[in-house]
Parts: structure tokens; C-alpha cells; sequence
């Protein structure tokens, strides 16, 4: 008899293990939750730095836009002439849709991001058009994507600037 | 038996601790969630994009969607629909005149149908300032329950306001303002809501010499004087002067048959004007002049300006400084008032300042009373942002109100619109909302700064 395991040996043994299990769990899971959070974080604060980058900085130099792609440091969208927030430049909202049609790369080395992305800004009214069409070139797999919507002025009329980040 | 019960109590044991430790667990492990409040910013940063944008699509173009709310809903539904946003928006505007001013008014029926003639056209907005259209509505108030919601209160009866201090109080502590236009006759109607809420006492003194003309005090020293917007609203806010159809025949310009004619008065005298075709200039009979709007002109001697011709029905003209008026103050008595003193040298409203504040007094007589303190005629008074104004009875020698001039109206208008609540509404109820503000200016009739809020949020 006094070898045998009683019931209640059993019983604690099987809820201890599963006590230990539980807490093992929960301690792997929370820096994985947090290192999450805090990757989503830096998306997120990212995507609106572009977003503000774009709007109401006109870039370096002043007149990117007009120079060839080495000398091209920084890109902005803001009008250098008006020195306006919120007020864009259409020649610099056309050259960055032609560069980025032509070399998504540059485009993302003169933003400074090591996130993919895609940039649109449509004109508002009846007569909607998309100035910029800047989209990711390959397939968007990651789930995690962030979008920050800006409305900007340009050329006496206005429209909804878009940025995705993932 | 009683083995079989120790080993239950054991489980039992067992169960409870196991159940306190998970407890516990929770407490001091608890499951992983994080709230940022992107959604809350990306709000906030659309409201103040929203407002940017606007601002940047041309002059006055955020001046006139402040204003305009119809073109405001236009603007928004083509940025943010809210069909496809679910975002609701509401917009406000702080620190300037309400579009529709309400004049909770102590006075009687005739006084009140006097304010609508004078301040009112078919129930229609009618003051015109800075291309913008106000309306100002009249209601009867009793003094003990003053109209909620309301801007301003005007007393413009002789009650002694003795019993009406809280009510009063209550009303100004909710950020709107009173004017009493009133003639003190005796020492005792400067009671203690007199002194504490008007800032006035009464001085047992006569000027030295007979008032010829009442004057402005002095010019604003800063925007922060009290006298600085009263200044303002009379010297260049245009005061509406309504037209009717005439068949007289106009010799000095063409106007549009049939010849829309009115009188603008002013110091006793009425100057008849037709509106010229088409609708920019204003012929004066008596200087055989016409003005183009925006030119400055005179009469008698003051400067004024025409600031618009409205539709061919109303135009605005404004005073320029320096303007002098007659027989704003009553200061003899007369002949069937009660004895005391005798007819001719009876001197109404000797009152000053009770502070001794002279920059309180928004117009004083020509002449000072013996002892050489300034006569007033509008008394201000300010504090902690409260707005009341006392201002001599210019009616009390009138019985009959359509005869009132218009530099006395248009007085008694600054004052009301100074007085009056600028306060925003304030956000609906709604379970997340955030409100971006931008402080515009206009200059176009006077120069006004005010706070334009636009607030975006979910209902849900």
C-alpha cells in the first residue's frame, strides 16, 4: 500500500502540470505580442511621416523636380513658390507619378522608407482624376497595412492624397 | 468513512488554491492588449487638413464656408462623403457675431415691433457686414426668467432692477451680455444691480455748461480696451437703410423705374438718396452727389462710407470718425415731469463710472459737470469677460419710433452686437469626435478675427 500513488498525488501532479504549461504559454506569448505592437507602431508612425513628408515638405532641393535623379536628395510634394501647407506643386505631383512609374525603387530611396508602399492622390469633384498612381509593383503579401488619407489643395482646387504602408 | 472524507477535503484544497492562483495569475499576468489612438489622430489630422484646404482654395474662401454652411456641407461630402467615411462633421465659429443674434428684450410690444423696423426686413437676415448676412431677432423677456438661449439682453424699460440681480447675474455668467438703455432720474435708481453689474453711481453734479453734442470719448488705445469694438462696429459696420418704390422722378441719376428711394438721418436731418442703375451707386438729393460703393462722402460736414447696394433694396453706410451726435442725452427736464427742479435745468442720468474708470465711458458730452468730471452717455462695463452696457434713453422726448435716427440706431446696434454672446454651440453628442480650430481674419466693411472649429467624429 505504501508504494501505491494515491488519487490525490495524481490530481495535483496533472494540475500542476498543467499550471506550469499555462504559465509558460503566457510568458511566450507576451514579447511576441509586444514586439508586434510595436512593429504596427512603427508602421503606422511611418506611414504619416511620409504622408507629411510628401505634404507640406517640398523636398531637397527645392526644385527636385527639375533635377536629374543624382542630384535628388529628398522628395516633397509641397509648392516651394506658395510655401503653403497643404498646397501642392503639379509639377512636382507630375513628376513624382512619372518617376515612380518608371523606378519604384528611386522613389523609395528619396522617401527614406524600408517599408513597401503605394501613394495615390485623386482630384475631389464630378471630374475625378488620379494624378498620382504610385502603386507597390509586386504583390502585396503582408496583412499588416496602414493607410493615412490627407486632403491637400493644388492648382485652385483640391483632393485626397493616399498613403499605404506595409 | 472518515478516510473518504479526508481525501475530499484535500481536493477540495487543492481546487481552491488552484483556482486562487489562476485568479492571481490574471491579476499579475494579464493578457496582452495595447490601445493606441491612431483612429482619434487620423481624425484630428483630417479636420485640420480639411481646414487647410479650404483656406488654401483662395481668398476669403474659409471666411465664406465658415459662414456658409450649405457650401460647407458641399465642400465636405465631396472630401469626406460620409456615405463612405461614416464620419459626421459640425462646424462653428467663436469670437465674432452669431448668423442669427437673439435679443431677449425687456420692453414693451411697441418697443419691440420699434427694434424689428429698425433692425429687421421680412424676418430676413438683415445686417450686412463683411459680405455676410446676420439676423437679429427680438423676443419679450420678463427680467425673473430671462429667455434661455438668447445673446443678449436689452433693458429698455424704467423697472428698477433691484429684485433681478441673480436672474441678471446668471445671464451674463453664461456668456452673454445686457444693454440698458434707460434714464436715471433720481439718486435711488442707481440701485445695488446698478452699481455692481453696471459699474455706475450716481453724482449730484450738473455740467457747466449746456450739452451741445455728444462725442466719442477717445479713440481705442489697443484691441484689449473696452471701447475697442463698440468703437469699431459704429465707425465702420454698415447700417442697413431699407428702400422703397417712388415714383418721383430722378433727375441726378438713372435708377431702375420704379426709383428706389430712402432716407438715411442723422443730427435732425433726413437725406433722401436713390439707388442708381445698376445697383453701385447711390444719388443724394441734397449734395446732388453719387456715390460709388466702397467711395467715402459727406454730409454736413461728417465722412461716411457706402459699402453696398443690396439688391436694389438696401444699401449700407457706414460713419466715419469723428461723428458727432445731438441730443443723445437728456439733460433738461421736462415740462410734465414731477417738481423738484425747475423746467429747463433738470439734468437727467448724473452718472459716472462707480469705479472712477473714465476709459469705461464709450460717449461723453461735450461739456463736463462742475468739478470737471466727463459726462457720459454709454457707460462699459467688463469683467471676467462679461459684456454690459448702459446707454441714455435717446427715445424718451419720442413717441413716435419710426422717427429715430439712424446714428442713435446704429449705436444702439454696436452695442448689441458687442454685447452679444460669440460663444460656439459647442460638439454634439456623439461617441468620438475631435474639433480642429483655426483663427481667421476678414477685412472687407471691418477688420474681425475670429475662431473657425471644425469638428469631425463617429455616432458610434
Amino acid at each position: 500500500m505504501k508504494a501505491q500513488i494515491s488519487i490525490e498525488y495524481i490530481i495535483s501532479v496533472i494540475v500542476f502540470i498543467l499550471f506550469a504549461t499555462y504559465i509558460f504559454f503566457r510568458v511566450i506569448v507576451y514579447p511576441a505580442g509586444y514586439i508586434n505592437e510595436i512593429k504596427t507602431q512603427r508602421l503606422k508612425s511611418e506611414a504619416y511621416q511620409i504622408s507629411e513628408l510628401l505634404v507640406n515638405d517640398p523636398g531637397e532641393p527645392l526644385d527636385w523636380n527639375i533635377k536629374p535623379d543624382n542630384e535628388r536628395i529628398r522628395i516633397g510634394l509641397s509648392d516651394s513658390n506658395q510655401n503653403k501647407t497643404n498646397f501642392l506643386s503639379m509639377n512636382k505631383i507630375a513628376e513624382f507619378n512619372d518617376t515612380c512609374n518608371t523606378n519604384y525603387d528611386e522613389i523609395k530611396r528619396l522617401i527614406g522608407t524600408d517599408y513597401q508602399f503605394s501613394i495615390f492622390l485623386s482630384s475631389s469633384g464630378t471630374a475625378s482624376t488620379r494624378l498620382i498612381n504610385c502603386s507597390y509593383p509586386g504583390m502585396v503579401v503582408k496583412p499588416v497595412k496602414f493607410e493615412v488619407s490627407r486632403i491637400v489643395a493644388f492648382d485652385s482646387t483640391y483632393g485626397e492624397l493616399i498613403v499605404e504602408l506595409w | 468513512m472518515s478516510y473518504g472524507k479526508k481525501g475530499q477535503i484535500a481536493l477540495i484544497e487543492m481546487i481552491t488554491s488552484v483556482i486562487i492562483l489562476f485568479i492571481s495569475l490574471g491579476i499579475f499576468f494579464p493578457g496582452f492588449s495595447y490601445h493606441d489612438r491612431w483612429s482619434e489622430s487620423l481624425v484630428l489630422l483630417k479636420g485640420k487638413d480639411l481646414i487647410l484646404t479650404i483656406d488654401r482654395l483662395g481668398k476669403d474662401n474659409l471666411y465664406n464656408l465658415s459662414f456658409n454652411l450649405t457650401a460647407l456641407e458641399d465642400f465636405l461630402n465631396q472630401t469626406i462623403p460620409i456615405s463612405k467615411t461614416s464620419i459626421i462633421s459640425w462646424s462653428e465659429t467663436e469670437g465674432t457675431f452669431k448668423p442669427t443674434i437673439s435679443v431677449a428684450c425687456n420692453c414693451t410690444e411697441e418697443q419691440i415691433s420699434a427694434l424689428r423696423s429698425w433692425f429687421t426686413r421680412y424676418g430676413e437676415p438683415f445686417i450686412r457686414v463683411n459680405n455676410r448676412k446676420i439676423k437679429i431677432e427680438f423676443w419679450d423677456t420678463t427680467l425673473d426668467s430671462i429667455i434661455p438661449g438668447t445673446d443678449v439682453l436689452l433693458i429698455w424699460y424704467n423697472e428698477s432692477l433691484a429684485n433681478y440681480e441673480q436672474s441678471l447675474q446668471n445671464y451674463i455668467n453664461d456668456g452673454n451680455g445686457i444693454v440698458e438703455m434707460k434714464d436715471f432720474r433720481v439718486s435711488s435708481d442707481i440701485d445695488a444691480v446698478q452699481k455692481k453689474i453696471f459699474g455706475l453711481r450716481w453724482i449730484s453734479k450738473k455740467p457747466g455748461k449746456d450739452v451741445e453734442f455728444l462725442l466719442f470719448r477717445k479713440k481705442p488705445d489697443n484691441s484689449t480696451d473696452i471701447i475697442y469694438n463698440p468703437y469699431k462696429y459704429f465707425y465702420h459696420m454698415p447700417f442697413p437703410l431699407k428702400t422703397i418704390p417712388s415714383t418721383d422722378d430722378v433727375t441726378g441719376c438713372q435708377p431702375n423705374p420704379p426709383p428706389p428711394t430712402g432716407k438715411f438721418s442723422f443730427n435732425n436731418t433726413d437725406y433722401k438718396f436713390y439707388i442708381c442703375w445698376p445697383g453701385t451707386s447711390v444719388y443724394f438729393n441734397d449734395t446732388e452727389e453719387i456715390v460709388q460703393v466702397g467711395q467715402q462722402f459727406t454730409l454736413d460736414e461728417y465722412n461716411f462710407s457706402l459699402n453696398y447696394v443690396d439688391n436694389n433694396e438696401t444699401i449700407g453706410i457706414s460713419f466715419r470718425p469723428e461723428y458727432n451726435f445731438i441730443s443723445l442725452l437728456r439733460t433738461k427736464k421736462g415740462e410734465s415731469e414731477p417738481p423738484g427742479v425747475a423746467w429747463g435745468v433738470y439734468f437727467y442720468s448724473t452718472v459716472y463710472p462707480g469705479d472712477d474708470n473714465p476709459n469705461r465711458i464709450l460717449i461723453k458730452a461735450n461739456e463736463n459737470y462742475k468739478g470737471n468730471l466727463e459726462m457720459p452717455a454709454v457707460v462699459l462695463n467688463s469683467s471676467h469677460g462679461n459684456r454690459v452696457a448702459w446707454i441714455a434713453d435717446f427715445t424718451s422726448n419720442i413717441t413716435d419710433w419710426e422717427v429715430v435716427q439712424d446714428d442713435y440706431k446704429s449705436l444702439l446696434l454696436s452695442l448689441l452686437l458687442w454685447a452679444s454672446n460669440k460663444g460656439a454651440v459647442g460638439a454634439p453628442d456623439i461617441k468620438l469626435g475631435y474639433t480642429a480650430s483655426y483663427i481667421n481674419t476678414v477685412n472687407i466693411d471691418m477688420f474681425e478675427v475670429y475662431r473657425f472649429n471644425l469638428g469631425l467624429g463617429y455616432p458610434y
